[in-house]
């Protein structure tokens, strides 16, 4: 289904402020298909920053980390779209929630 | 006008996608008066009803308390699936299947927690409480293959009308996790009184049932989840709740008035029980009443409106039985936990494992990478499944 997501038109886009704890991030980084978190980051406008590629030996780099602590846990789309890159199928977003419920008869 | 049932095989399956039932009186065999019929009488275990019910359902207005056997168990975390979240390592990252309102959500300030569920309203409940929340079917989660090192899926299988349906789900599951990554699941037990014990769900009594207030289900989006999930009758009278037994009866499909006006060619309609709460369960598949009360504030002339909802209960092993069927998972640990079967399973690396590519499958394109071994039988009764739905 969806191998990676992009999201255009993000009409409501949430910064919070949450704390900064490097040894969660350095665990949950390598997890990230981290292209397709970069181009997420980059359609919503918050890309300033983001290396395209992981950095090697990012557990050290503060700087790098805290950008990815930004996006990843501060940031949030409110209201938008999840557009497949592959289908063009479009999920909205309401209120931080995406919607991502199939039709009936594709169940 | 009220005809009498007559005795019918049941069909080998459920059709799941809408299922259009007659209700019976648990008692009798009459199904119920067409007064009720004319209302919307739909079964459906999945968000397709909240089509239906929208279209003939009660108004929106605001409900407050949830019915009794929802008690407990939407607040009080369960222990040992606490112990399970409380488990996973620094930086895991758990996925919630069918996450309700969040309660297993915050207990693990190490991981990374997402959950999803079907109802936008419980969804909104958990990004109320600070959670990352998606509307999802559990028969297909939108999440990479080997994302998730855990996973939990607490009361949630048993909602779903067949057999391949609940399999589906753990197949989903599964999927979902990485090697070595584990999942819970709990589902209602048929038994719910082990050596003796009673569960929780049995011991409840008028006098100790609490008036139930869901968070944040002050909105007009009621009651969405139930409706959701449940066949939506617009009733005052109990006497169906009430009833003492829950015998199954049987329906001649033909003589049965036909409720709706699209309703799909000729199928024969089950019949499912309609469970008594508070009692032990006398079938696997039965429907159990939940009702929605108004809040005080809204007009005295509200009516008490139930729900009934799906549930297939399961016997003991059944569970297991559905794991042994799927290649990369395995059993870890199974116990009995206050009326409910539970599992422990762990997602394994298979040897030979060896592509079938099946004749005719569901739209299942996203489970490439599920490896699919001498499953040539299951291939065969999904073909036939899906051309006796059709």
């Amino acid at each position: 289904m969806l191998t990676s997501k992009c999201i255009k038109g993000a009409k409501d886009v949430q910064v919070s402020e949450i704390d900064f704890n490097p040894e969660f991030l350095v665990r949950i980084i390598p997890k990230l298909d981290w292209s397709a978190f970069y181009k997420a980051a980059e359609s919503i406008g918050h890309g300033e920053g983001l290396p395209q590629t992981v950095i090697s030996e990012f557990e050290n780099d503060e700087d790098f980390l805290k950008k990815v602590h930004h996006i990843l846990l501060e940031v949030e789309v409110i209201d938008g779209e999840l557009i497949c890159p592959e289908s063009g199928r479009k999920f909205p977003i309401n209120e931080g929630i995406p919607n991502m419920l199939l039709n009936e008869d594709e169940l | 006008e009220e005809r009498e049932g007559v005795g019918l095989n049941p069909p080998p399956f459920l059709p799941t996608s809408v299922t259009a039932l007659v209700l019976v009186h648990p008692t009798g065999t009459k199904p119920l008066s067409s007064r009720l019929q004319q209302s919307s009488i739909f079964y459906c275990e999945n968000s397709a009803l909240d089509h239906a019910a929208t279209e003939a359902g009660p108004s929106n207005t605001v409900y407050e308390e949830i019915a009794d056997h929802f008690s407990d168990t939407r607040h009080k975390p369960w222990p040992n699936v606490l112990s399970f979240v409380q488990s996973l390592p620094p930086g895991a990252l758990l996925v919630d299947v069918g996450c309700g309102n969040g309660k297993y959500f915050g207990h693990n300030s190490a991981i990374y927690e997402v959950g999803c569920d079907s109802s936008f309203g419980l969804a909104q409940v958990c990004r109320e409480r600070g959670f990352q929340v998606f509307n999802c079917n559990c028969l297909a989660l939108p999440l990479r293959s080997g994302i998730a090192d855990g996973c939990i899926s607490i009361a949630v299988i048993h909602h779903l009308a067949t057999k391949e349906r609940r399999s589906r789900a753990l197949r989903e599951i599964v999927r979902t996790l990485r090697f070595g990554g584990k999942a819970l699941i709990y589902v209602w037990a048929k038994d719910q009184e082990r050596h003796k014990n009673k569960s929780a769900y049995l011991k409840q009594d008028r006098k100790n049932r609490r008036a139930e207030v869901l968070e944040g289900f002050q909105n007009n989006n009621q009651p969405s989840y139930a409706r959701e999930l449940s066949c939506v009758i617009n009733k005052t009278d109990t006497t169906v709740e009430n009833a003492a037994c829950s015998k199954r009866t049987n329906i001649d499909p033909d003589n049965s008035p036909n409720i709706y006006s699209d309703n799909p060619g000729n199928l024969s309609f089950p019949s499912i029980p309609i469970h008594t709460n508070r009692t032990q369960f006398q079938h696997q598949d039965v429907l159990v009443p939940w009702k929605l009360k108004p809040v005080k504030e809204s007009k005295t002339d509200e009516k008490v409106q139930t729900f009934y909802r799906f549930y297939h209960v399961f016997e003991e092993g059944e569970l297991e039985q559905l794991c042994h069927d799927i290649p990369e998972c395995q059993v870890t640990k199974s116990y009995y936990d206050q009326g409910n079967w539970c599992i422990v399973v762990e997602k394994i690396q298979v040897e030979n494992t060896c592509i079938l590519l099946p004749v005719q499958y569901t739209n299942q394109d996203y489970n490439h990478d599920l490896p699919f071994i001498g499953t040539l039988v299951q291939h065969k009764s999904d073909a036939l499944y899906n051309a006796a739905t059709e």
